[in-house]
């Protein structure tokens, strides 16, 4: 079995739209979480989203303009533009010529562009086929975002998208991986990616599992851990990473930023509490515990849990599912945190986002804050020892991190992350 | 319509689809000008002109005849027989 490392990274985040600025950003807890005028328009409740400053100059560089001027879908945009940040970050070139057969992609997304679908759907309605053109189908196909980052980049191996509600990202990281570990391709370009969309969020406002009095205190509003926790801020942007064969990485003299051990992905099946929207603890757990034994890692060893934890009632039992699976508690509960205090909660690209964020941690040796948790949820300091869960930025030694996500649907994935040596 | 009159209208037209390096070779636009390798044109953008060519001139054009499509003597010549009737008739 091959060994997987992490060589190149890029993302597109509501705080920050490059590495370096992320690092800061993650090491200073910015909050990337903004007050937005056309959520108040729209008639959202929630009025506060993580919505990445963002500019496609990069992209408009690398894709003829015929077509670059039809690319009308944010989360290609987003996708695209990580990719070829981490493309590079990895040291890597782009052959215009010829296809590069030992490279492939895992790209995830939860939906296509909604925007783009009703414009589609109005045109038919108004019996005005003509006026479709020829550009719709690509923003259409769920597959558009893998099949845009295979062209950009001519990587000819196993091109793939997956969709797993907020578990994607963590899911294709891991499916990415497998590629390489069992030697079916040398390099994956893995990563997921969110656009903005009203017709999204509306949803979930409706649901009512969305924040909605701190409009005017938007960097207050994702408050994961928090007793005043009132739901999770809407997010989007894109994650994505470069893993690859540590043999050809070593060989060609890559930077290596840290490990994917492995993982587990599962689901809790919608029984014994599980639903399409809540998790059967089982399997949370079960999910947990195998990633565990997929990497042979002893839990002690694990120095940062970096959770889902979304900001609603769920972390507690969420911070629960984790002690009874690591089998530590109070003060012997590793540190924890939750990159959606910053950002909100990036839905399919929450997953790559805060894994891209979790092998910086790994790689600078810190543990980025918690933002506004400064009152605790009793049950949860009852689990984890306070000092466990960090309001300020800590240098720390990081040797193994576990990561996971959990969505809608009950489905659960897990991946556990290691320090190279 | 006059053939140099049909080649400034299609040049207009073809203006909405051709961007990056064919913008050169649209400005200097003739007869032999080649879509694909002139004016960086691919199948699918040949498919929006052809929408566009159809309301511009009110004609319609099969499917058959966008293969031929390759050169701007070949469109011309299309839209020519569409609005004038077939060339060999004309005295």
């Amino acid at each position: 079995m091959n060994r997987v490392v992490v060589t190149g990274l890029g993302v597109i985040a509501p705080n920050a739209s490059d590495i370096d600025s992320f690092r800061l950003s993650l090491q200073q807890g910015i909050s990337g979480i903004k007050f937005h005028q056309h959520l108040e328009c729209a008639g959202l409740n929630c009025q506060v989203a993580g919505i990445p400053d963002f500019d496609d100059t990069l992209i408009s560089k690398y894709i003829h303009p015929n077509t670059f001027k039809y690319l009308n879908s944010l989360h290609v945009k987003y996708a695209c533009t990580a990719a070829l940040n981490a493309w590079f970050d990895a040291g890597l070139n782009i052959d215009p010529e010829n296809a590069d057969w030992n490279t492939g992609c895992v790209i995830g997304c939860s939906i296509s562009d909604v925007g783009q679908i009703r414009e589609v759907t109005k045109i038919v309605d108004n019996k005005e086929i003509k006026k479709l053109g020829t550009r719709y189908i690509e923003q259409l196909m769920t597959s558009g975002v893998s099949a845009y980052i295979s062209g950009l980049f001519g990587i000819g191996n196993h091109i793939q998208t997956n969709s797993s509600a907020c578990a994607t990202g963590t899911e294709s990281i891991l499916l990415a991986a497998e590629k390489i570990r069992n030697g079916h391709a040398d390099r994956m370009i893995a990563g997921s990616c969110e656009a903005p969309s009203i017709y999204v969020w509306a949803n979930f406002d409706n649901m009512r599992i969305l924040p909605r009095k701190f409009n005017e205190i938007p960097d207050k509003a994702s408050r994961p851990f928090s007793s005043s926790a009132a739901g999770f801020v809407p997010g989007c942007g894109a994650g994505m990473l470069i893993l690859e064969n540590l043999e050809t990485a070593l060989q060609r003299g890559a930077r290596i930023y840290g490990e994917v051990l492995g993982g587990a992905i599962n689901s809790g099946a919608q029984r014994n509490g599980g639903t399409m929207t809540a998790p059967n603890r089982e399997g949370v757990v079960r999910c947990i515990k195998q990633a565990i034994a997929n990497t042979k890692t002893d839990t002690d060893s694990i120095d940062l849990v970096c959770g889902h934890l979304t900001a609603t009632f769920a972390d507690k039992i969420e911070v629960d599912n984790w002690a009874t699976a690591l089998n530590r508690r109070k003060e012997r509960f590793p540190h924890i945190n939750s990159m959606k205090s910053m950002i909100g909660h990036c839905l399919s690209a929450a997953g790559s986002i805060e894994i891209v964020a979790a092998i910086l941690q790994l790689y600078h040796q810190f543990v980025h804050p918690n933002l506004n948790c400064e009152d605790i949820h009793p049950e949860i300091a009852e689990i984890a020892d306070v000092n466990c869960i960090p309001i300020e930025a800590r240098n720390v030694e990081i040797n193994r991190i576990i990561k996971a996500n959990f969505g809608f649907g009950d489905v659960n994935a897990c991946v556990v992350l290691a320090r190279y040596s | 319509m006059e053939r140099a009159d049909l080649l400034n209208e299609f040049k207009t037209i073809l203006s909405e689809h051709v961007s990056g390096e064919g913008t050169k070779a649209l400005e200097s636009l003739h007869e032999e000008t080649d879509l694909k390798n002139d004016l960086g044109i691919d199948s699918l953008d040949v498919v929006n002109i052809v929408i566009d060519i159809e309301s511009h001139f009110d004609i319609e054009i099969d499917n058959d005849s966008i293969k031929k499509m390759s050169t701007i003597a070949n469109c011309l010549n299309l839209v020519d027989e569409k609005v004038n009737g077939p060339i060999q008739h004309r005295a």
